[in-house]
């Protein structure tokens, strides 16, 4: 597509690895949450 | 009758054969006006292309055609000509996207390509879809879905490992390419609303193709290692195949994926012994003496109608299906029900029944087939004048210098 050429910028990814980025970054949910659900085996 | 998700998007659709077509049809099934410039002088490849209805070619009865351009307008034009090249702008104007299918460089050759275009239409969208893409060593190759297949490596992996490379059922990568180009056709659309800007949408047929084989690809890649061909086999499971049953040429593919499935199946054929055979015990057993199990099943198949064993397969949690011929798939009652074929009365070939293209139904908008495939020119008089607003004098003066062709000049050969 000549205006909106496809760009890869990332590989794909490593299992969980971005928990944090989404929980944390795009979710809000605190450290202490996170780590109560980590704790929880939920994440 | 509810609107149509793409009424009021007009298509100046120069593409021929296969893929360019199909592409456009999606977007004709759901409300697109598509406009598809012929010619007389160089027939598209699919008007000269088996089934012909009653077995009689003629230019307006293949099917082959007929299944790819239900609700399109077809008009023809000399592209040759200055002046036929003066209607297929007017065409370009009027138009939302312009399509074509040809080998890279004939568009240019014309000056209808997509930097002549884009001038003085910036909004426009434009697909160019081609064998190998616009650019590269090999972008000047022409050719068809039958050769793409050989070089896209669908021939090398299909048939036997003791026999010849077999390629795919028909011009298999035709049937893939359409589907990527229609969706980057509604992505432009999409752009276009939200910035105002036309693209050009370059596609190359082997790339699109490439994705049905990631994995053998994958495999070379990362391991070095060469997919073989496998005949019916699959890694890991046995008895994976088609085998035959009573009757002639009726078969059934039984494909038994994991041990429960395999304890299912020695039920199924009144054999608990064989269950606890250790040659059979284990997925890596059954395949290290598949071809003596093929035998003890293809025994037991041959025995049963392909539709008796297919009840008792299911029935006893095998995954199994008789294999259908045409005819099975014309009268199913799954298609019937769901009104997959519409019956319509074609000029030339009488009443033929024409084949959805979308495989999927929007709920609001679901897809509709209102007009059969239209004839040579069929349109030429309805496009011109009600659509472009041209006179009649002036459509008579292109029909009077050819520019609109009339005539089949260079004969009618049926090639596929």
């Amino acid at each position: 597509m000549s205006e909106t050429p496809l760009q890869y910028r990332r590989r794909a990814p490593l299992i969980g690895e971005h928990n944090n980025e989404i929980y944390a970054g795009e979710l809000g949910i605190s450290e202490k949450k996170l780590n109560l659900l980590r704790d929880k085996g939920s994440i | 009758m509810k609107k149509q998700v793409f009424e009021g998007i007009k298509i100046a659709d120069f593409s021929w054969a296969v893929v360019g077509p199909l592409c456009s049809r999606y977007l004709a099934e759901h409300g697109a006006t598509v406009v598809k410039i012929e010619c007389h002088k160089r027939l598209d490849l699919l008007r000269q292309a088996s089934p012909f209805a009653n077995n009689t070619p003629t230019p307006d009865s293949s099917m082959f055609y007929g299944k790819i351009n239900p609700d399109k307008y077809c008009v023809t034009i000399d592209l040759q000509h200055p002046d036929g090249k003066k209607l297929a702008w007017k065409l370009i104007e009027w138009s939302d996207i312009v399509t074509e299918s040809f080998s890279p460089g004939t568009m240019k050759k014309w000056g209808l390509d997509y930097e002549e275009v884009r001038k003085i239409r910036p909004d426009i969208i434009y697909l160019s879809t081609n064998m190998q893409g616009s650019g590269g060593p090999h972008s000047a190759y022409s050719g068809l879905g039958y050769n793409a297949v050989n070089f896209s490596g669908f021939t090398e992996i299909s048939g036997w490992p003791d026999r010849m490379p077999a390629a795919p059922h028909g011009a298999y990568t035709d049937l893939v390419c359409p589907r990527f180009a229609a969706l980057g056709i509604l992505a432009a659309l999409d752009y276009r609303r939200r910035t105002g800007k036309g693209q050009w949408i370059e596609q190359s047929q082997f790339e699109s193709s490439l994705h049905f084989l990631s994995a053998p690809l994958m495999d070379y890649q990362v391991n070095g290692e060469i997919v073989a061909r496998n005949g019916n086999r699959l890694p890991g499971a046995a008895p994976h195949g088609a085998f035959p049953c009573k009757g002639d040429d009726n078969w059934i593919v039984i494909s038994v994926l994991n041990n429960e499935q395999w304890q299912n199946f020695c039920q199924a054929i009144d054999n608990p012994a064989l269950s606890q055979q250790k040659e059979y015990a284990t997925p890596g057993d059954r395949k290290i003496n598949e071809d003596e199990l093929d035998k003890l099943v293809t025994a037991w198949t041959l025995k049963h109608t392909a539709e008796a064993a297919e009840t008792i397969m299911q029935r006893a949690g095998v995954p199994a299906q008789k294999i259908f011929k045409p005819q099975d798939v014309y009268h199913d009652r799954q298609l019937k029900e769901r009104n997959y074929f519409i019956p319509l009365k074609h000029p030339v070939m009488g009443e033929q029944k024409f084949e959805m293209q979308s495989c999927y139904i929007l709920s609001k908008t679901p897809r509709r087939i209102k007009r059969p495939s239209p004839c040579l020119g069929e349109h030429n008089e309805y496009v011109f004048k009600e659509l472009l607003g041209m006179t009649d004098e002036e459509i008579a003066q292109h029909i009077i210098d050819g520019t609109i062709t009339t005539e089949i000049t260079g004969g009618m050969k049926v090639t596929l």
